[in-house]
């Protein structure tokens, strides 16, 4: 890429293109003829090949991480069905959104050893009972396959994720295989978590389109009624300002803490348990109060420019408004709690 | 969206996790007989247990001598100031070992546990803190009470010796459930303490509450401050030893934590594993002198060298790299069965030996090299080549006469070693796994480099005294080795010989001295001119016989320092690739997503696409549509108009045929970075 010289831009913009909808662009997805399916099939084929090897790498304590340019789920989960077979195996979906570290050790628990733990606990204290299990002498199930496409998912990329499969992964009867599509995924590993992983890198090149891995994010070319996903929302977040994004959280902590004691309410008079009685807009914050709230904690000056950034969050659809009986506007985002919470924990402010 | 292709049963838009339970057992199938096959893995699980047992043993024992100074330390810590306690000193400083463990953070843990288990063995409560375990003080404290409750307990109930176990773990079970003191408080501990020492044994056990503090780089020193305080106030009741894990240098510890807490430590230091140190010692034990097993190559050797001296200083990673070489070595060499055998069992494993693998052994470049040696003897060679009898009943030599080749070449390799090291020649000295690396390097065998042979010209002017300890040396280090290799015989014999006339002429000239030093002057001058005289014929017995030893340890050399490819079949042992470690361990993901971008004939050679060499950056409309678009990214400047990209796309896939605007969009959903 040509970093060094002055960009000349050009004044085209991509809304002289025709908008797709998601049926037509299917069919026409559809019908776009796969370029060199037999050498893509060759590929494949030689990779498969090594599949006896990559079992012996498994069985004698190594990990192994797959990195190339291609969808890989299909090979692994062919190396999967056909050699991991005589032991328990987990499957996890790094890019599917709202997978987390406390789903993929829940399932671990409740679906593999079954064995009766305490339930609640950090995620670091399941990370330590699933070890402690692996190394005893008694246990029923003898080894673990782990298999997590996208290891470098933007869900599994936290510290924290990644120091507990780690210390998972250096169990020599846990066996982890996975996935990397990210350039830089290398730099997810520090020299601790690298050792603790193990790693045996291959490279399995496939061209395969990314259907399954992609299924997840938006296209800008199709014509959608859904408002943003999370995804989307932190791209937008992502390039607004700090005051911008100040105000967001200001809204998101209020709405999270006003779904936590709405629930905590219900649950007492023993009326809902769950919290999906609670809609977003109920526990909304009202504009005065908000906008009192941002200017103490100096982000915004004056009504002008609360309005401004108000906008620009409408106008992408994070932040809507409904009108009380007696005229007040509630401003509130229309995601659910642990939707808030996975943006908090994933944005910088 | 999963509607668009058939999907995979993991693709689901409801979960992220699936479980699958295991169904019938897998079967191998294998190309070459079974047994063979069997043999391999028999082979491949006997090598690497040995190799790594020899590895745990060494670093155990590495450790062994720092470990017993720390235990050591630990015992007495309490016993030197007892002088002390009545003064009743102002302040109390708490015992604290600082530990050195060297800068690769990974191998801590292995190292602190043997340190903890020794320390447990030797009757003292252990608590190792981590400060992933340890957010704040009030879990570090229930942490550390915890393990110094437990770890006890265990050990008590290992040894099963004692009948106050059962009051003690009914105290402490009361301590922890009945009692209202919350389990961070050092009271329960104080107390606990009490009634398992003071009551039950009276007298003072000798057993220690050791704190180990693992990375005390990463804790707070605000939390660790505060540790030390409060344990320091109870220094009077409890005996508290601090052990300190340092990965850095001292400077961090003063850096960190104030003088006031430092004041309360008695510090002294103590260091594990040095790198260097350590490194050498596993590089000599499990490389150079192992004979049984395989032995690394040129490139694999400097490769794991490498990586050890200029990356990381990570003894694990090293050895799961030598573990990954084995295993290629006997999963990819269908000869490698016949490694690490004696002849008796080579002998018996002939009849595995099928057409196929002898035409494997034809294949080998040192085969060919033996074959070209037989050159003249034309019958010979139709034998070699044709004969399959024949060559299977030379294979047991083959082999025999590579281990005799190796243990040669140890001894031979040891005596640089001990010459070297005995010149007083800086410059000259070199740490084993380099001169091991030349050895490797040097194609004509070591005897022909630059280094060895101005070692063998220091040697030729050294005096008679230096020569004769080089000499009794070599002899000693030889006669250790000599019932394993009775070939060096000769060699022994020589020696011992060098060795008496070497001494036998240092102490006639020793008398000498004696003599003249009682004698007057008068006389004196009178015997020095006789003794002049004698000197001469002396010296000139003295160069002769120096140029004798001299002489001996350079044809030593150069028959036993041959390079290992010059030995016949050295393939069975020697594992000489590399390719596949570095793609293991130091894979390059840009590079393959490049390559495959930019260069897609690098993975899919196809005809349609097949491009000269000179027109790389040519896009063609038959390429991948991502490798199109990655070029034309390639192509465009800082930024990039989606429309334009967009539209050059459309342009390159025109060329094939004109297609709608609308089909040219697709790729766009795909893109994923």
């Amino acid at each position: 890429m040509n970093l060094y010289d002055v960009s000349h831009t050009s004044n085209n913009t991509l809304s002289s293109l025709p908008i797709l909808d998601q049926t037509e662009y299917i069919d026409i997805v559809k019908s776009v003829q796969i370029k060199h399916k037999a050498e893509r099939n060759l590929l494949v084929q030689l990779h498969q090949r090594q599949f006896p090897q990559w079992y012996f790498e498994l069985t004698n304590g190594f990990n192994l991480v797959f990195y190339g340019y291609g969808s890989k789920r299909q090979l692994l989960t062919l190396f999967a069905k056909t050699v991991l077979k005589d032991k328990p195996l987990l499957v996890v979906n790094g890019c599917f959104p709202s997978v987390s570290l406390k789903n993929i050790l829940a399932n671990i628990l409740d679906s593999i050893i079954k064995e009766s733990h305490g339930t609640s606990g950090s995620v670091e204290d399941h990370t330590s009972f699933i070890f402690d299990y692996f190394c005893r002498a008694d246990r029923a199930i003898d080894r673990l396959y782990i298999l997590i496409f996208n290891i470098d998912g933007v869900n599994l990329r936290s510290e924290r994720t990644q120091t507990c499969l780690s210390i998972l992964a250096s169990n020599p009867n846990i066996h982890l295989v996975a996935s990397v599509d990210h350039i830089n995924a290398g730099l997810l590993y520090d020299n601790v978590r690298a050792s603790r992983f193990n790693w045996v890198w291959h490279d399995i090149t496939t061209y395969e389109p990314y259907i399954a891995e992609t299924s997840f994010e938006n296209s800008i070319m199709i014509r959608r009624e859904k408002a943003l996903g999370i995804r989307g929302i932190e791209h937008v977040l992502g390039s607004l300002t700090e005051n911008a994004r100040g105000i967001f959280k200001i809204l998101c902590e209020h709405q999270i803490a006003g779904i936590s004691t709405s629930t905590a309410n219900n649950d007492g008079h023993g009326t809902s348990g769950k919290n999906h009685g609670v809609k977003p807009e109920d526990v909304g914050v009202a504009y005065g109060v908000l906008y009192k709230k941002c200017r103490e904690a100096w982000l915004v000056s004056n009504d002008l420019t609360f309005k401004t950034q108000l906008t620009e969050f409408r106008d992408h659809q994070i932040i809507q408004s409904r009108r009380m009986a007696d005229g007040t506007e509630i401003l509130y985002i229309p995601l659910s709690k642990d939707q808030l919470i996975n943006i908090l924990d994933n944005l910088e402010f | 969206m999963s509607e668009i292709q058939a999907r995979d049963p993991f693709d689901s838009i409801t979960k992220g996790c699936f479980v699958i339970l295991p169904g019938e057992p897998r079967l191998i199938d294998g190309t070459e007989s079974v047994e063979t096959l069997k043999l391999r893995v028999k082979e491949y699980e006997r090598t690497w247990s040995e190799m790594k047992n020899r590895i745990d043993s060494l670093l155990a024992n590495i450790n062994k001598f720092s470990i017993e100074s720390i235990v050591n330390f630990v015992t007495n810590a309490y016993n030197d100031t007892s002088n002390f306690q009545n003064l009743n000193l102002p302040y109390c400083e708490l015992p604290t070992a600082l530990v050195f463990a060297g800068i690769n953070i990974p191998d801590h843990d292995v190292l602190f546990k043997q340190v903890a288990r020794t320390l447990q063995q030797n009757g003292h409560a252990v608590a190792t803190l981590r400060s992933a375990d340890c957010s704040n003080l009030k879990n570090t404290i229930g942490h550390m009470i915890e393990q110094l409750m437990n770890t006890q307990k265990d050990y008590e109930k290992d040894e099963d010796e004692d009948e106050g176990i059962d009051e003690r773990i009914v105290f402490s079970k009361r301590a922890k459930g009945g009692s209202r003191l919350p389990k961070y408080d050092m009271q329960l501990l104080a107390g606990w303490y009490e009634h398992m020492y003071q009551t039950a044994r009276c007298n003072d056990n000798g057993s220690r509450l050791v704190v180990i503090i693992q990375d005390f780089e990463c804790f707070d020193p605000k939390l660790l401050e505060d540790l030390v305080l409060i344990c320091s106030e109870y220094r009077e009741r409890l005996p508290m030893v601090f052990l300190i894990g340092i990965a850095t240098t001292i400077e961090i510890l003063h850096d960190t934590l104030p003088k006031s807490t430092l004041s309360l430590l008695r510090m002294e230091k103590f260091s594990l594993l040095q790198p260097d140190q350590c490194f050498n010692a596993l590089v000599n034990e499990v490389i150079i002198e192992e004979s049984k097993g395989i032995k690394l190559g040129l490139a694999p050797f400097k490769y794991l060298t490498d990586t050890y001296l200029l990356l990381n200083y990570s003894i694990s990673s090293y050895v799961s790299k030598l573990q990954y070489a084995v295993m290629h070595h006997y999963y990819a060499n269908p000869l490698s069965f016949l490694s690490n055998i004696n002849r008796e069992e080579a002998q018996a494993r002939l009849y595995l030996l099928t057409d196929e693998h002898l035409e494997i052994i034809r294949m080998q470049t040192s085969f060919r090299k033996f074959v070209e040696a037989c050159l003249p003897n034309y019958q010979e060679v139709v034998k070699l080549l044709k004969d399959n009898n024949y060559l299977r009943s030379l294979i047991p030599g083959f082999i025999e006469e590579m281990q005799l080749y190796q243990k040669k070449f140890s001894v031979a390799f040891n005596f640089i070693y001990i010459i070297q090291k005995s010149l007083n020649e800086p410059s000259m000295r070199k740490q084993k796994y380099y001169l091991y690396f030349m050895a490797l390097q040097e194609t004509n065998g070591l005897c022909e480099s630059d280094y060895v042979k101005s070692v063998v010209l220091h040697l030729r002017k050294l005096d008679c005294m230096k020569l004769r300890e080089i000499v009794i040396a070599c002899k000693e280090y030889l006669s250790q080795r000599i019932d394993d290799i009775i070939e060096l015989t000769e060699a022994m014999s020589l020696l011992e010989n060098f060795a008496e006339k070497l001494s036998s002429n240092d102490d006639s000239e020793c008398e000498l001295e004696r003599e003249q030093a009682m004698l007057s002057i008068g006389e004196r001058l009178v015997r020095s001119r006789a003794k002049a005289a004698r000197n001469k014929t002396n010296s000139t017995n003295d160069t002769k016989l120096s140029k004798d030893v001299v002489g001996f340890f350079e044809a030593l050399f150069r028959d036993n320092l041959r390079h290992y490819s010059s030995i016949t079949l050295h393939e069975l042992i020697y594992y000489d690739t590399v390719h596949l470690l570095k793609k293991a361990f130091n894979a390059q993901p840009r590079e393959a997503l490049q390559t495959a971008l930019g260069q897609p004939n690098h993975y899919i050679r196809c005809d349609c696409c097949l491009e000269d060499q000179s027109a790389v950056d040519e896009i063609l409309s038959t390429q991948n549509d991502t490798c199109i678009l990655y070029k034309l990214y390639l192509e465009f400047g800082r930024l990039i108009n989606l429309y334009d990209w967009f539209v050059a796309f459309k342009h390159v896939l025109d060329k094939a045929g004109p297609i709608e605007m609308n089909e040219a969009q697709y790729p766009l959903r795909n893109r994923y970075s």
